[in-house]
């Protein structure tokens, strides 16, 4: 489940990912829903957690939470196996819940949900790191809202490499065996309603994404804010620790 | 005859009928979140609310009574018989479980009271919301746990995102097993 709550104007985004249409959900929260939501989130003094949470056992699931302010990452927090503190496993497990029971929801699929991946991979100066899924996924819902534009300014350098791990699908091959194969390609429904099959790797200084499309088209993004903050660009080079 | 009469009146007297919950006037003082005029963001304090209760010394619990009212009923429960367990926000009332088998819930039409036993600091009275004014269990050690009343300030963030995955090893099992 990927999911971002704005609260101005209570809103939520999902992605959507179904044979019609691919994109994002972006529905208004209950009043009294968003509150319950926000202020649990509120209660748990996200500045005085910690940015990553281990559990000693194996085979467990991930929680991995952002929060933003003044379009800026202020915080990310990795959670493997629920061990971080109680307030907080309860702030994003009643979230969780509770979005899973909204009635329009439940109209859609939602295995189909699954099938989204988030993973991309900052390369700078040659040093790299995985953004979290969490801040992988907003970047990605800035990407479909962005503005395409014909020319780059001239103060922008595009030093940055923005990679997308590799989607892996299915194909049936001649003998009729089932075997999984990395895409070399993402697809992305832009602001102008098309559909476009992009390449994994993007060039961007933060605001501008320099994209090329598998026809070998030059798509050229703004998504109106420096995503790359100090917060997500200084980060050391062992976080986020998730085991493949 | 007369002195069966002055007997039984005189038993009926002495013999009141024991000290119950129901009967007994509430001693001690008693310690409630009083509900504000909120607004979405930001949560206006009272200038004449006194002020909180001195922190406790090390391992005793702040509380050691606490009462819970409703419209039909009242319960009441000493932290020194039961130990309070666990809180759980899952649902749109807050879950206390005293023990494994007992547990109240509490909605948010109820009044949540917490006496003190032995002091006469200060009283309010109010209404519990369960969204803004939060309960927060603390663990002092292994054995003494006390509740304690707690009211969220203005928060300072715009943007909740959350990516949650599911245990990868178990799904590729699965995969594995239909597709064999």
């Amino acid at each position: 489940m990927s999911i971002i709550i704005r609260s101005i104007g209570v809103f939520f985004i999902m992605p959507k990912n179904t044979l019609k249409s691919r994109g994002y959900i972006r529905e208004k929260l209950p009043e009294r829903l968003f509150e319950a939501i926000w202020f649990r989130f509120a209660n748990s003094k996200i500045e005085d957690l910690k940015s990553r949470y281990m559990a000693s056992h194996t085979d467990d699931e991930e929680v991995e939470v952002s929060f933003v302010k003044d379009n800026k990452v202020i915080k990310s927090i990795y959670d493997y196996g629920h061990a971080s503190p109680h307030v907080f496993v309860s702030a994003y497990t009643y979230l969780m819940n509770r979005i899973d029971n909204l009635t329009d929801l439940q109209k859609s699929s939602q295995a189909l949900f699954q099938s989204v991946s988030f993973n991309y991979y900052l390369t700078h100066s040659k040093i790299g790191h995985s953004l979290l899924r969490s801040e992988s996924f907003w970047l990605w819902s800035k990407l479909l809202k962005a503005k395409i534009i014909k020319k780059l300014p001239a103060q922008s350098k595009l030093n940055y490499i923005l990679e997308k791990n590799k989607d892996w699908v299915e194909i049936i091959d001649k003998n009729g065996n089932i075997q999984n194969r990395p895409l070399e390609y993402y697809t992305l429904i832009l602001s102008d309603g098309n559909q476009y099959k992009v390449k994994n790797k993007t060039l961007s200084d933060g605001r501008f994404f320099k994209i090329e499309t598998l026809e070998g088209k030059t798509l050229l993004l703004d998504i109106g804010i420096n995503i790359f903050t100090a917060k997500i660009v200084n980060r050391p080079l062992e976080y986020p620790y998730i085991p493949l | 005859m007369q002195k069966i009469y002055v007997f039984l009146s005189i038993l009926c007297i002495t013999c009141q009928p024991p000290e119950s919950r129901l009967n007994s006037k509430l001693k001690g003082h008693w310690l409630a979140v009083k509900r504000e005029d909120t607004t979405k963001d930001t949560i206006q304090f009272d200038p004449n609310e006194p002020p909180p209760p001195p922190a406790p010394p090390g391992g005793i619990p702040l509380y050691d009574e606490l009462f819970f009212y409703s419209d039909d009923s009242l319960e009441r429960y000493s932290l020194r018989d039961y130990w309070i367990n666990q809180l759980s926000y899952r649902h749109d009332s807050m879950l206390i479980f005293i023990t494994q088998w007992r547990f109240f819930r509490i909605t948010a039409g109820h009044q949540l009271q917490v006496f003190e036993s032995d002091t006469t600091q200060w009283q309010t009275k109010g209404d519990i919301n369960l969204v803004r004014d939060t309960l927060i269990l603390k663990d002092k050690d292994w054995v003494t746990k006390y509740i304690q009343l707690r009211r969220l300030g203005k928060t300072d963030f715009d943007e909740i995102i959350l990516n949650h995955q599911d245990a990868m090893v178990l799904v590729q099992l699965c995969r594995l097993l239909f597709v064999r």
